[in-house]
């Protein structure tokens, strides 16, 4: 019987949240990797309080490095297991990115929602507006995960990968990371709301055009001939 | 063809002292820095974007003289991109008076050039010579969004133009004089034909590389008399 895209892509998906649940390190190490992050930034706010524009740049830190942090577990982690030609052979690559990416996703919306649940309530930070940030954490967490699930495919037969996964992804991020504290700070009160709207969108129009490209370049690079 | 461009270099670099100092500039004598740092800077975006075409032209195809072309793109976009660097940071301490100021376009652009050099940093990783081109040739075509967010997007976003120092309104806003622009156009042609001259160079030796490697190894897998099998033999034999 030959199997359909989207079977393809529910299995990959599923056989990810399996290894996922069997040891749960993605998850446990996305969410210190932040919470850690957040901690060691508040020590420039010792004593004072935190304004909402320190607190959306700590807050998109974290998630860059929960994002950074989990570069190992798309492609790296496959070539190194040795399951990355079973792959190759079993399925076709879009469907191989898109059940990554997927899951990327899902793990990169758990991590940043609990890291800024407890973000705010320890903060005690006032969000002006709930939608706006919402929306900009769930544009962000789709191209945090596009860019991951790419950059780890990149460098997953390279020597020295785990530090080239860094060094790859990190600049890619940056744009992420500029345009999400901005339309974060908006939704943490700070400036204009129809401007972080605005830069809402920034997110998601980053998000798509990456989207388009991915799993192209992808294909490209996941085949062996 | 080098002697037309030694002659235009000459006389492109009389008429950039000839022409009026800029005004609107704490030093406008020194102002003249624009007539390199403006067309290396638009040099380095057309690179950057032939890069990234190459690099997604070899993906499709797999032919090897798209991979020497976004080689050969992606070292004149970090060569230029460091020298507008360069020539943005002498600016910099001439007209605001310190080196760097943490300034949305100065850091940006630090960025493109960390992105620039990341694509050697992928190459450098890969021992297969196919691999290597392959996951080259993916980074530079991917690289290309960031590289337009930062050279063209996050400068002019309403709460990052305010706070920069980068005087972007004069050359976008039509405040140069005539005579500037008369050196500055030139100069960005006559820079683009080096560049452009400098690539083909590259890519040619690149492909003459390519086809002494293919030459190499066909008498190897013949003769087996080749320089290479003479020296794997001697090291085997001592």
């Amino acid at each position: 019987m030959k199997s359909t895209w989207d079977s393809e892509i529910r299995a990959m998906v599923r056989k990810e949240l399996q290894c996922e649940f069997r040891n749960r390190s993605g998850l446990y190490s996305g969410l210190l990797l932040s919470l850690t992050t957040v901690f060691v930034m508040s020590f420039a706010f010792y004593g004072r309080t935190l304004t909402g524009e320190g607190a959306a740049g700590m807050l998109w830190a974290a998630l860059l490095f929960a994002g950074v942090g989990s570069l190992n577990r798309a492609f790296v982690a496959e070539d190194e297991n040795g399951t990355g030609d079973l792959l190759r052979l079993w399925a076709r690559p879009y469907s191989v990115y898109w059940g990554k990416m997927i899951f990327a996703f899902l793990v990169m919306t758990v991590t940043a929602f609990l890291v800024t649940l407890l973000f705010v309530v320890t903060s005690s930070l006032d969000v002006k507006s709930p939608l706006l940030l919402v929306t900009s954490l769930v544009g962000g967490c789709g191209c945090l995960a596009e860019i991951v699930t790419l950059s780890s495919a990149i460098v997953s037969r390279g020597n020295s990968r785990s530090a080239l996964a860094g060094v790859v992804a990190l600049p890619q991020l940056i744009p992420l990371v500029a345009l999400g504290a901005g339309a974060t700070r908006a939704a943490f009160g700070v400036g204009d709301l129809g401007n972080g709207f605005f830069t809402c969108v920034g997110i998601w129009a980053y998000t798509l055009l990456v989207v388009s490209l991915g799993p192209h370049v992808f294909a490209a690079i996941w085949k062996d001939s | 063809m080098k002697y037309i461009l030694f002659v235009l270099v000459a006389v492109l670099t009389v008429m950039s002292f000839t022409a009026p100092p800029a005004k609107g500039f704490a030093e406008p004598e020194l102002a003249r820095i624009i007539f390199f740092h403006l067309p290396a800077a638009f040099a380095t975006t057309i690179f950057c974007i032939v890069s990234a075409i190459a690099g997604l032209q070899y993906l499709r195809t797999k032919n090897w003289l798209w991979e020497l072309r976004c080689h050969a793109s992606s070292d004149l976009a970090l060569s230029l991109g460091i020298a507008t660097m360069l020539s943005g940071m002498l600016f910099s301490k001439a007209q605001w008076g310190a080196w760097w100021h943490w300034d949305p376009r100065q850091t940006s652009f630090l960025i493109v050039l960390f992105l620039l050099a990341g694509y050697f940093a992928v190459r450098m990783a890969f021992d297969d010579e196919q691999l290597r081109a392959r996951a080259a040739c993916a980074y530079a075509t991917i690289s290309v969004l960031p590289n337009f967010f930062f050279i063209a997007v996050f400068p002019r976003l309403p709460q990052v133009a305010d706070k920069s120092l980068h005087p972007s309104d004069t050359v976008q806003g039509g405040k140069f004089s005539g005579e500037y622009w008369m050196v500055i156009l030139p100069l960005f042609a006559m820079l683009l034909i080096i560049s452009f001259w400098i690539y083909n160079m590259n890519v040619r030796a690149g492909l003459l590389a390519r086809k002494a490697k293919d030459l190499d190894g066909m008498s190897e897998a013949g003769a087996g008399a080749t320089t290479s099998y003479r020296v794997e033999r001697q090291a085997t034999e001592n």
